[in-house]
This record gives structure tokens, C-alpha cells and sequence, in this order.
């Protein structure tokens, strides 16, 4: 019986896929750059932080979520919703401070995250389908509040929209939140036993729960926590662009964020996913719709070009998955001899 | 004739056997009109290895639901160390003792030996989880049942073979400090090196003083390292041998029903 066995371990493999999608991103920047120098300027990089900034910030709550064997659909709607509802109160409000403001965004979403966590959680509907539905439902609420008006630069602050563009040590507070997040996220994940659980859950439901997990409330929470992130998206999208439309804000978020995630190497079907991979998978997805857009690619090519890279991603990890579910049976074997 | 091989014969010959850990008396269970069990004695005891065999059908997996707190019983008593309990959740088995390793081995693959061990029940500082400490205690637990075949408590499970994955979750058992545990079908997926850790495991279990019940189709297994063999034939005990007194045919001849306790005696 032999020890110490030679080769690929997934913890190796999950760095060296980290690894592949750094050099992807690496041949982009260059590509670009060689496409239309513009690209390199330092106010189209700041375009690129500030929008994977937003990115980023979806981005590992939807991590959380499909770890858990789940998928969140309506997080652009909920960036919407909850970018919307900030609007309109600092337009109609203006004594509110700042802080409270980007609270009350963070709370909608919470809200609208807790609406996804009942209905999957507790429900026990298919998280695709309750989150289809509130993908719609969140939407016409949007236009609902808004009467369909929608909330111009004038009525929004300075200093909300001083977030995507000043901070301590000249850093965006935009940037600086998505950093937090990030930051807690990695510890979360790796560090907390509530984190850890949550690969349990998604790896194998029922074994979660025959070791008393409560699988139910964890569920919840993590739609909750993502629901509070796109809050935190809406409240970034405010401060960036300065305008909220009901039609606009948000639509069709959730497919970059879910590239991202994919592309980053989390799972599909849950039980693993790394904050890591999620960062690079997000500044990919970024770089990859600002770079095409600065070389003139059209709209149309553009979403075909991401679609695409998802499902390369996708293709090329269940690839890996098969070839090493093969080299192990085939270990296994040799071995039990 | 089968060679027979009782195991060890550390098990003490009937008489001074040591009071049970788990004793389960006149056990009924039916699904609708399906008389699954029907009136079933089972006896668990500390340092023994028991056999449940059975055809399909037989209501062993019935038997075990219920002892796990599965599908409770409908009636009969069960005593755990001389008290009544009511199993009726897997919680409560767990509370009791008993742990049931499933077929299936109910492990996470996406997580590691260590991980997997202490779900559920993980040492943590605060809300972090003390990594050093579980790690310390698998190693232990794993080095205390012989196993040496893991290489990393960090490797995750889905990169173990099935004899390793089994190891894994029977040293779970240990690590919970169970008293009872139950394996149902353990070898049954494994190559002839892997059954014997497997079995060896069983038998550091019972050095350990825990009461093991392995549920098997396969004798040659069972008589490896079985001290008391229990026969259930569609829904009723017809016999509980010893096993260093009986043989694979006789053994067969109650599974197939040829043969009842009734005649016997």
C-alpha cells in the first residue's frame, strides 16, 4: 500500500488553475494594450478597478451561495432594487447622512435576500426557480417605487458619488469596500467553522444534515449575506454612476457575476470554491468587457464572447474533473493489490 | 467443510458474557400491510463483534434503521446500558452512542479527512476553528486504530480509495467516543487488500471495548471477525450462534430458512 503518492493533488490543481486564469488575464492586458494603447491609460485601469470593484462585490456572494449547491439569479435585480431605493431617498431625504444611506441599500438587499433564503430554505424550492421569479419580481419593484422615473445625476449627492473617486490614501472607498469584502470572505471561508460548513452542505447535502448541520438556517443566511452584498453593489453603482433607471440599473448583472464565479473555478454543483479564484475570475470577466469594448468590438460580439469564455470555463474544469476521477480509479486499483 | 475462524477467541464463552450495551426486545415494525419485523430480540454488547446477516428482504436494514433513529420501531423495548430509551431521531441515537456507518459512508468528498471526522462537532476558538488541535486529535485517533495507509489528513476524501474512505468514517466513531457502532455492508464494495484493514479495523474496535454490529452478505467475511452471528429470516431472529460453534453451511442453512430455531431446539 503506498503512502505519500506522487501527482496531482486538487489542492494543487485549484492553485494551478488559479495560475491559468492569472496568465489568461496577463495575455489579455497585453492583447489589448497592443490593440489600442488607450486601453493602458491610467483612466481607462481606473474604469476597470472601479467597475471589477462592483463585480467583486456580487461576485464572492454569489460564491458563497453556489457553494452551497445553490445560484442566486436575481442579484442584479436586487443591485437594482436596492440602488433605486438609495436613490430616491437621498434625492427625497437629503439630510441623510452617507453612511445610512449605503445602510439602507446593504438592508433592501438583505430583504430581498432573506425573500430568495425563504423561498429555497425554507420553501425548499430550487434555488434556479425562486430566484428566476425574483429575478422579475425585484425588477417591477423597482420600476414600482420609481413610479418609472428615474433618479438624474443632480439629485444624487457629491458626496455619494465622491465614493467611486476619493478615499483614505487616495484609494475609492469603492474599492476600499470591495477589499473589505474580499478580505473577510477569505477569512470567512478558510479560518470560521460556519464557513467551512458550507462546502459540507454543498458537497453532500445529506451528510451535512446526519451530522446535525442545520443545512436550513446556513442556506438562509448565506442568500441574506449575498442579498446584503448586492445592496452593497446597488449603493457602489449609485456612487459610480450617478444615475439610477429602473430599466437599467443592474440588467442581466447576474451573468457577469456568475462567469466570474464559474470562470474562477467554484463548482457549479457546489462543494468548492475558492476567494482566490473568485478575485481572479471577477478581473478577468472585467478586463475582458472593458478591453473589448476599447478595441471596438461591437455589443452583440462582445455577449457572445463572454458566453463563450463561460462555458470554455466550464467545459475545461468538468475536463480536468474526468481526467483525474479516471487517474484515481486507476490508482485505486493498482494500490488495493 | 469451511474453515471457521472465530475471532481470537478473545470473546468468553457464554454465561459470562458482559452486560450489554444496547438490548432491543420484541421489536415489531411494519410498513402498511409488510410485517417487516416481527418481534425481534437484538442484543449489543461492550468488546464483541456481532453479525447480522440475513437475505434480502429479511429486515435488517429495518433493524438498524430503527437502532439509528431513523424509522423508529412501532413497538418493543430497547435498553441502552440498562435503561429505556425511545430512539427517535438520529440525534438521539448519536446522544445514546451509536453510530451507523452507512453504505454510502455519508462523507463530503469536497473535504478533508480531518474536516469530514469533526463535522459537525468541530474544536474552534471563537468562531475560528482550531485547525492544529483537530488535526492533532485525527492523527492520533487514526495512529491509535493501526491505520497507516493515509498519507495526508489533509487529503480530501474524494482522492481516497473505498477502504480508506470506510477507515475514515469508522474512525469518526472512535473519535466521538462512541460506544456502539454499526457498519452496515462494509466490505461490500472493496478488493481483498481493503477488506482487511477493514476488517483489522474492526477488530482494533473491539480491543477498544466498543460493541460492533457489521451487517454483511458476505460469511467469509463475518466468521473473520464475528463472535456472536445473529440470523434474521423474514422478520424473525431464528438464531444467534456463536461463532466459534457454528459454520458457514449452518449459518446459510437459517438464512435460507432449512433450518429455524424451533427445530433446533
Amino acid at each position: 500500500m503506498s503512502t505519500g503518492r506522487p501527482g496531482v493533488s486538487w489542492g494543487v490543481l485549484i492553485r494551478v488553475r488559479e495560475a491559468g486564469i492569472a496568465a489568461v488575464i496577463v495575455a489579455l492586458i497585453a492583447v489589448f494594450g497592443l490593440l489600442n494603447p488607450r486601453f493602458l491609460n491610467a483612466e481607462n485601469l481606473g474604469a476597470i478597478v472601479l467597475s471589477v470593484g462592483i463585480l467583486m462585490i456580487l461576485a464572492i456572494g454569489q460564491m458563497l451561495v453556489i457553494v452551497t449547491r445553490n445560484i442566486d439569479l436575481s442579484v442584479g435585480s436586487v443591485l437594482g432594487l436596492s440602488a433605486m431605493v438609495m436613490g430616491m431617498v437621498g434625492r427625497d431625504l437629503p439630510q441623510v447622512p452617507i453612511p445610512l444611506l449605503i445602510l439602507i441599500a446593504m438592508a433592501v438587499g438583505a430583504l430581498a435576500g432573506a425573500l430568495n433564503g425563504v423561498l429555497v430554505a425554507v420553501a425548499q424550492v430550487p434555488a434556479i426557480i425562486a430566484t428566476l421569479g425574483t429575478l422579475a419580481i425585484f425588477r417591477g419593484l423597482t420600476f414600482l417605487v420609481s413610479n418609472n422615473v428615474q433618479v438624474d445625476p443632480e439629485d444624487i449627492d457629491d458626496r455619494v458619488q465622491d465614493l467611486a473617486a476619493e478615499g483614505p490614501l487616495g484609494i475609492p472607498w469603492l474599492v476600499i469596500f470591495a477589499i473589505i469584502v474580499v478580505a473577510v470572505a477569505w477569512w470567512f471561508t478558510t479560518r470560521t467553522m460556519t464557513g467551512k460548513r458550507l462546502y459540507a452542505i454543498g458537497s453532500n447535502p445529506e451528510a451535512a444534515r446526519m451530522r446535525g448541520l442545520n443545512v436550513r438556517g446556513l442556506t438562509f443566511l448565506v442568500f441574506v449575506t449575498m442579498g446584503a452584498l448586492a445592496g452593497l453593489g446597488g449603493a457602489m453603482y449609485v456612487a459610480r454612476f450617478a444615475t439610477v433607471n429602473p430599466a437599467d440599473a443592474g440588467l442581466g448583472f447576474e451573468l457577469a457575476v456568475i462567469s466570474a464565479v464559474v470562470i474562477g473555478g467554484t463548482n457549479i454543483f457546489g462543494g468548492s470554491g475558492t476567494v482566490l479564484g473568485t478575485v481572479l475570475g471577477t478581473v478577468l470577466v472585467g478586463i475582458l468587457a472593458n478591453g473589448l469594448t476599447v478595441v471596438g468590438v461591437s455589443g452583440f460580439w462582445q455577449r457572445f464572447a463572454s458566453g463563450a469564455i463561460i462555458l470554455l470555463a466550464i467545459v475545461a474544469d468538468a475536463f480536468v474533473r474526468r481526467r483525474i476521477e479516471a487517474r484515481q480509479s486507476q490508482e485505486t486499483t493498482v494500490r488495493s493489490t | 467443510m469451511v474453515t471457521t475462524t472465530a475471532g481470537l477467541g478473545e470473546h468468553p464463552p457464554g454465561g459470562e458474557e458482559p452486560a450489554p450495551f444496547l438490548s432491543a426486545t420484541g421489536i415489531v415494525k411494519s410498513f402498511g400491510p409488510v410485517h417487516v419485523l416481527r418481534g425481534v430480540d437484538f442484543a449489543i454488547r461492550p468488546g464483541t463483534v456481532t453479525a447480522l446477516v440475513g437475505d434480502n428482504g429479511a429486515g435488517k436494514t429495518t433493524l438498524i434503521k430503527g437502532l439509528a433513529g431513523i424509522q423508529p420501531f412501532d413497538a418493543g423495548r430497547v435498553q441502552f446500558e440498562g435503561r429505556e430509551v425511545h430512539i427517535d431521531s438520529p440525534r438521539a441515537a448519536a446522544e445514546l452512542g451509536i453510530e451507523v456507518v452507512y453504505q454510502d459512508l455519508a462523507l463530503c468528498d469536497n473535504l478533508d479527512i480531518v474536516q469530514n471526522m469533526f463535522l459537525g462537532r468541530e474544536l474552534h476558538r471563537g468562531v475560528t476553528l482550531d485547525e492544529a488541535a483537530m488535526e492533532h486529535r485525527a492523527g492520533e485517533t487514526l495512529r491509535g486504530l493501526s491505520v497507516r495507509t493515509v498519507s495526508s489528513l489533509r487529503q480530501q476524501v474524494a482522492q481516497l480509495s473505498g477502504g480508506q474512505r470506510q477507515t475514515v468514517a469508522i474512525a469518526r466513531a472512535v473519535l466521538w467516543n462512541r460506544k456502539v457502532v454499526i457498519l452496515d455492508e462494509p466490505t461490500a464494495a472493496l478488493g481483498v487488500a481493503q477488506t482487511e484493514q477493514v476488517l483489522a479495523l474492526v477488530r482494533e474496535l473491539r480491543s477498544a471495548g466498543l460493541g460492533v454490529v457489521i451487517i454483511s452478505h458476505n460469511l467469509q467475511d463475518v466468521f473473520a471477525v464475528a463472535d456472536l452471528i445473529y440470523v434474521l429470516y423474514l422478520g424473525t431472529m431464528t438464531a444467534c450462534l456463536p461463532a466459534a460453534q457454528t459454520t458457514p453451511g449452518e449459518v446459510v442453512e437459517y438464512i435460507t430458512g432449512g433450518r429455524t430455531a424451533a427445530q433446533d431446539a
